[in-house]
């Protein structure tokens, strides 16, 4: 009887049981909705998505912006599901991309857009090149980024006032910023100078920026020489002077331009001497000739401008001098070396000796006067006995004496 | 007598113990003197410039350099964009390590700031992302008059992130979006100032296409022929697995093609190896020799399936930039190739699926196929899965289903994946067995079992009419260890492939080469 009981009962059990656990891992379709429905917000604030949902497990939210992704976990009240987007992303403008994801699966997509929030703007500038060239040829470009509190770059179309100054005029525009920037090119004026920037944003002020308008290149200009007397004593210095040297818009050009002065003289041999301007004049000094002499002297600023040629005259001191001969003519004393008033000539004169034997030179000695005296001395070590010739130069003089003999 | 053997053994002892330390302090006077002789490099004395290594190059291209600006010096530009895609190269490297090295190179102090709050919540966390950029479409606006300031919009920018929380893939995709980008010469570095992320801006694409081939249901179509393949994979004897090297003769490949095309086959299965061919910058000479391989075919009426990227085994994120260029090179030039049939990404990537991780492997694959296909719509794409279980994966993707079959119940698996893949032609691509017997072997397959088994192959791809590429022409005498490794019996069993042996001798199995 019992027996029998039991095998009614366990099919019943068993179909019981059945239908139990089949109804367990029946899955529920996933279901998921968006509640919030603002996709435009200003930067900083809160952005907070909520959805409903009848699946609370494995759901995180991804989220991109201009710079950055990350994940997100949600907060869960009953069927509810939040997110708050942390302030380093609900600060950046531009787009905010999310994904809801659940079990790795994306399940729903939404775009916000942030834009530039409303507080105090502050203005960043560049203006470069920060030297230019006086004429309105040259310019200095202002780049004015204005950007909001967060570091943002502020509307597309917001008004950027340009603010330069220069001597007596100071102008303003008005440039909308597009591409995140707002510019304007400065150029200079006539007169040199220095130009002075600032960009105004939403009452905000950029730091004062600074452009030095240098004079333009030099113009030709003229030279002048200067001298003491017009001999030629290998003593006085001539002095070349150029005119104020300016450019084309009548600004003296920069202190320090160099000029160079070229000197040619009768055996067409050039003579170089340098000086740098100041208040754009040029001062270059020259050594007289210490013989009779024609110069033609004329200056440049290399590449730029050249002045005028100036013809220099310069007359001879020396009209004669003696020689004498002591010990066998192996000492030569040469002068005394006269000047233009008979005055001896300026210390350091020089006499040159060239000596010849056999018609081939062996040697030419150089010596400088003390006192209008020089002397040669040619020793029985160095120069055998013999017949020689000897040629005595100085202050563009030329004596001769050949078939010297000199003795032991 | 003895005592004068005993003092001779000394006296040896001796005399050797001598020579022996003689020596010990030779050999240790040399080992000094070759120390003191090694050392730096000397051409490091002249401190040349280091090679940068090029590490990321997604397909860049200017659509325009106009602006009311000032005009952009060529070297200016490619300074410009090495250091842009620099930005985002180790944007993409910080939020992969949570490390903020190298950021301070390529964003000025403020824009710096929201990197490091990022890094710094998903270090906190536990996030960290793989991402990188597919395409860049650059626009200049405005290069400033000092030259230090540039801005631009950077057009539908393709991105690619995959983010991981706690070790777990919780978001994978690409998106595409504009960025105005601003940006400053500091230091001789371009630096990231501004940038702001836009929706995409919308753009026609029109794309010349041309197929060769197309794919209708089931079946192949060729010059408006269905169109089954019977082929075969190839590599020159001589050249097993360096197929374009220093020993790559047209004359030999001329006269093979023309015996499979005589045996009754239609296409070939050629590979090109990723590093062989040049990595990101694939050499020319490689190319002319694939180029004439082509033509050959061509002339031989045979199609060829092109293997890409063989030996490559990396599929890192990082990595995805430099293999797009790879490809993109490869593709682009012989997209109109008449004679090529197919694109097979990859051979084997199951294989990796252990090492280097499922997910890694098949998003690999997946943007490697919309990569191609971007720059070449011609021709079809597919796959050469080891088995047929992973040949469901990225079903979706590709043109063709390619599977190899090396195991014994051949048609069961079949019918199982028909079923599986019920809309797309499927192909086996590899298929075969080894003749080796011997040493190694001692109870492998004979020449005669081998050819019973093409014989059985070859009767059921006749019922079912199945496209297949048998395993291999030729008997190799060298397999390179990179293959197979250096095992014996692995490296033996692989040479033994083939329907022709290494005396140039048609083995039993050539009757079934095809079903000719």
């Amino acid at each position: 009887m019992k027996l029998k009981l039991y095998h009614i009962l366990f099919p019943f059990l068993l179909i019981v049981i059945l239908s139990v656990t089949s109804y367990i891992p029946k899955k529920t379709e996933l279901k998921i909705d968006l509640i919030t429905k603002k996709t435009a917000y200003t930067a900083t604030q809160t952005i907070e998505l909520k959805f409903t949902s009848n699946q609370t497990e494995k759901i995180y939210l991804y989220c991109n912006n201009s710079y950055s992704s990350t994940i997100l976990t949600p907060e869960i009240k009953n069927d509810s599901i939040s997110f708050t987007v942390p302030n380093h992303f609900t600060k950046k403008t531009g787009l905010l991309k999310w994904s809801l994801t659940v079990s790795s699966k994306n399940v729903l997509n939404g775009e916000i857009i942030i834009t530039p929030s409303n507080s105090k703007t502050h203005v960043e500038a560049y203006f470069g090149p920060r030297s230019i060239l006086a004429g309105g040829k040259d310019l200095s470009m202002l780049v004015v980024v204005p950007s909001d509190s967060y570091d943002n770059p502020v509307k597309e179309g917001t008004k950027v006032f340009i603010n330069h100054q220069f001597l007596s005029t100071i102008k303003t525009d008005i440039i909308p910023t597009e591409n995140l920037i707002a510019w304007k090119n400065i150029f200079s004026y006539k007169p040199s100078g220095r130009i002075l920037v600032n960009a105004l944003c939403n009452n905000s002020s950029s730091k004062e920026l600074t452009t030095i308008v240098y004079p333009n290149n030099p113009v030709n200009f003229k030279i002048e020489a200067q001298r003491d007397h017009d001999f030629a004593d290998g003593n006085q210095v001539s002095y070349f002077i150029t005119s104020t040297i300016k450019d084309q818009y009548n600004n003296i050009i920069s202190d320090g331009t160099l000029v160079e002065f070229n000197i040619k003289n009768k055996q067409n041999i050039l003579l170089k001497t340098y000086s740098t301007t100041i208040n754009g004049v040029a001062k270059a000094k020259m050594l007289h000739p210490d013989h009779e002499e024609t110069w033609k002297v004329n200056a440049v600023v290399p590449g730029m401008a050249e002045s005028n040629t100036v013809q220099l005259k310069y007359k001879q001191v020396l009209k004669d001098f003696d020689i004498e001969f002591t010990n066998k003519n192996r000492t030569i004393n040469v002068g005394i070396l006269t000047s233009f008033m008979d005055q001896p000539v300026a210390d350091g004169f020089i006499v040159k000796l060239n000596l010849y034997k056999n018609d081939s030179l062996i040697e030419t000695k150089i010596k400088t006067s003390y006192e209008g005296m020089t002397a040669f001395k040619l020793s029985k070590d160095f120069y055998e006995s013999g017949v020689y010739n000897l040629i005595i130069e100085s202050g563009g003089i030329t004596k001769e004496f050949l078939n010297t003999k000199l003795d032991e | 007598m003895s005592k004068l053997l005993t003092k001779n053994i000394y006296r040896s002892l001796l005399i050797i113990s001598f020579l022996v330390l003689n020596g010990l302090i030779l050999y240790g006077l040399s080992n000094v003197w070759t120390f003191l002789n090694t050392g730096a490099d000397r051409a490091s004395i002249l401190n040349t410039p280091l090679q940068s290594v090029e590490a990321y190059l997604p397909k860049t291209v200017w659509t325009s350099i106009e602006n009311p600006g000032r005009p952009i010096e060529k070297q200016t530009l490619s300074k410009l964009q090495k250091d842009y895609l620099n930005a985002w190269y180790v944007k993409n490297i910080a939020y992969n390590s949570n490390n903020l090295y190298g950021i301070k190179d390529y964003y000025t102090d403020s824009a710096r700031v929201n990197l490091y709050k990022t890094i710094n919540f998903n270090k906190k966390n536990n996030i960290k992302i793989e991402a990188t950029t597919l395409a860049h479409q650059p626009k200049l606006e405005f290069y400033s008059a000092d030259g230090q300031l540039v801005v631009f919009t950077d057009e539908n920018v393709e991105e690619y992130q995959r983010l991981y929380k706690d070790n777990l893939i919780t978001y994978e995709d690409t998106h595409k979006a504009t960025y105005k980008v601003m940006m400053l010469l500091e230091d001789g570095f371009w630096r990231i100032r501004h940038m702001v992320k836009q929706p995409p801006t919308p753009k026609e694409n029109i794309q010349k296409i041309t197929p060769f081939a197309t794919v209708k249901n089931k079946t192949i179509i060729v010059n408006k022929q269905p169109f089954t393949i019977k082929g075969i994979n190839y590599y020159p004897q001589e050249t097993p697995w360096d197929m374009f090297g220093k020993k790559f003769d047209t004359t030999i490949i001329d006269n093979d093609f023309k015996l499979i095309n005589s045996s009754g086959l239609n296409t070939i299965r050629i590979f090109i190896q990723y590093e062989d061919f040049g990595k990101a910058n694939v050499k020319e000479d490689k190319l002319k020799k694939v180029r004439k391989t082509l033509d050959l075919a061509q002339k031989h009426n045979l199609k060829v399936i092109v293997t890409l990227f063989d030996f490559y085994g990396d599929y890192s994120v990082q990595d995805w930039t430099l293999n797009h260029r790879h490809a993109e090179k490869i593709v682009t030039t012989f997209k109109d190739h008449e004679a090529i049939l197919a694109w097979d990404i990859k051979n084997e990537p199951d294989l990796d699926f252990n090492t280097r991780g499922k997910e890694n492997v098949l998003s690999w694959l997946k943007y490697m196929i919309k990569e191609i296909r971007k720059f070449d719509n011609n021709h079809l794409v597919t796959i050469g899965w080891y088995s047929t279980k992973a040949a469901v994966n990225l079903t979706e993707s590709v043109d063709i289903v390619s599977y190899h079959y090396y195991l014994k119940n051949f048609e069961n698996d079949f019918d199982k994946l028909q079923k599986e893949i019920p809309n797309k032609p499927l192909v086996l691509q590899e298929f075969g067995v080894s003749s080796y017997k011997g040493l190694w072997n001692p109870f492998g397959n004979s020449e005669k079992d081998q050819a019973h088994y093409h014989k059985k192959m070859q009767a059921i791809f006749k019922e079912k009419n199945i496209a297949y590429m048998s395993w291999t022409l030729y008997d190799f005498d060298k397999i390179p260890t990179s293959v197979v490794g250096s095992l014996p019996w692995r490296k033996n069993k692989q040479k033994h492939f083939g329907f022709i042996d290494k005396k140039g001798k048609k083995k039993a199995s050539y009757l079934y080469i095809s079903s000719q």
